[in-house]
């Protein structure tokens, strides 16, 4: 009898350190999953940064379309001529000029001074400026024209704008109801 | 009623053992909660953190949307006087106004949730309007550049292309900077900028 009594009592602990083994492994579970959970945040933060830093893109592109059409104008034009069979090298061109001012790779830009000014924290407040790289590149600017019944006629611009943040990068593409003079 | 003899002795034992056994487990099992204990409470407090984070970034990106749509001659005059502000986050509503002097604003605290929420906003003009009769250096240029390749071998490294044309921009660009203090170490800074697209 006091043999089984005493395998009885080995069993019990036994069962005791399966269920503390358990709760163990659940407790190292909840902390992997709540130290992966601590990085989203940041992720999350430099996802908006960047989204941020493409609107800022779109504000300058479109803006450069609203004081320079025309120059837009001729761009538009010679993508249609291509379309038409027309060589694309004057096109390609002249597009990559009316680009060039919206991309912050490129020095002495309008973008390559609001990255500056992104970046150096002067944008009040500088006591808390983020330490960060941001970048922003407009990659499509294009004229949308829809035919609708009748003789209407519905232009859109389409722009396309990456922005990035310490790498982080996402893209915004916004669709703007314009109206073109005949 | 005492009962004694072999079987007696044996259930004395078993006795014995079981408040042994009892109290070894009840230790280990105290070894093995209490830590249990200490991982879910870490983990509530990670998980409402990062609610917080989560409120304040949508704050801050509603606070930006709003701005972005206000009137701008008076948003780069610092004539806005009071916006108000009913942004619906994730967490709850924040109900408040944005009161503005000059080219700052900030808002009263709101409390979501547990923690309390406030919004600052800078306006900054990054380029001046060009001015004909006191020209300056600080305004918008849009360049046009000559992108043929000069004759003879490219220079290495690659020259940038030579700027042909300028066009100075006759309106400012803004710098519009919101941050949301939710009570942690870090607020959430947020900046974009705002072209005059008034014309």
């Amino acid at each position: 009898m006091v043999k089984l009594y005493s395998t009885k009592r080995g069993v019990a602990i036994a069962v005791v350190l399966v269920f503390c083994t358990a709760i163990l492994a659940l407790i190292g579970i909840l902390l992997m999953n709540t130290r992966q959970q601590r990085g989203t945040f940041g992720k999350q933060y430099e996802q908006t940064r960047a989204l941020m830093a493409a609107r800022s893109g779109i504000q300058l592109a479109i803006y450069k379309y609203r004081v320079l059409p025309s120059e837009y104008y001729r761009i538009h034009q010679l993508s249609l001529d291509v379309k038409n069979g027309a060589d694309p090298a004057e096109f390609n061109m002249t597009r990559m000029m009316w680009l060039h001012d919206l991309q912050t790779a490129n020095a002495d830009t309008p973008a390559a001074k609001i990255k500056q000014f992104l970046e150096t924290g002067s944008a009040g407040a500088g006591d808390a400026a983020l330490v960060g790289t941001f970048d922003f590149g407009v990659d499509e600017f294009d004229l949308v024209s829809h035919n609708l019944s009748g003789l209407y006629t519905q232009d859109y611009l389409r722009v396309r704008v990456w922005g990035s943040f310490n790498g982080t990068r996402k893209t915004l593409e916004e669709l703007v109801e314009i109206k073109i003079a005949e | 009623m005492k009962r004694t003899g072999r079987h007696g002795t044996a259930l004395s034992t078993r006795c014995g053992v079981s408040l042994v056994e009892i109290l070894v487990a009840l230790v280990i099992m105290a070894l093995a909660i209490l830590p249990a204990i200490g991982a879910f409470s870490t983990s509530y407090g990670t998980a409402t953190r990062q609610i917080e984070q989560e409120t304040a970034l949508k704050l801050g990106e509603a606070v930006i949307n709003v701005l972005l749509t206000v009137n701008y001659n008076k948003l780069l005059e610092g004539s806005l006087d009071t916006i108000p502000l009913n942004i619906q986050t994730p967490s709850g509503e924040f109900k408040g106004s944005l009161e503005f002097s000059g080219m700052t604003a900030s808002s009263t605290a709101v409390a979501i949730g547990r923690a309390s929420y406030s919004v600052s906003v800078w306006v900054n003009t990054v380029f001046r309007a060009q001015n004909i009769e006191t020209p300056h250096n600080d305004a918008l240029v849009f360049g046009f550049r000559d992108f043929e390749a000069p004759p003879g071998p490219p220079p290495v490294p690659p020259a940038p292309p030579a700027p042909v044309a300028t066009y100075s921009c006759f309106d400012d660009l803004v710098c519009v900077k919101v941050r949301v203090d939710y009570g942690q170490r870090e607020a959430v800074d947020l900046e974009t900028f705002r072209a005059d697209m008034s014309r």
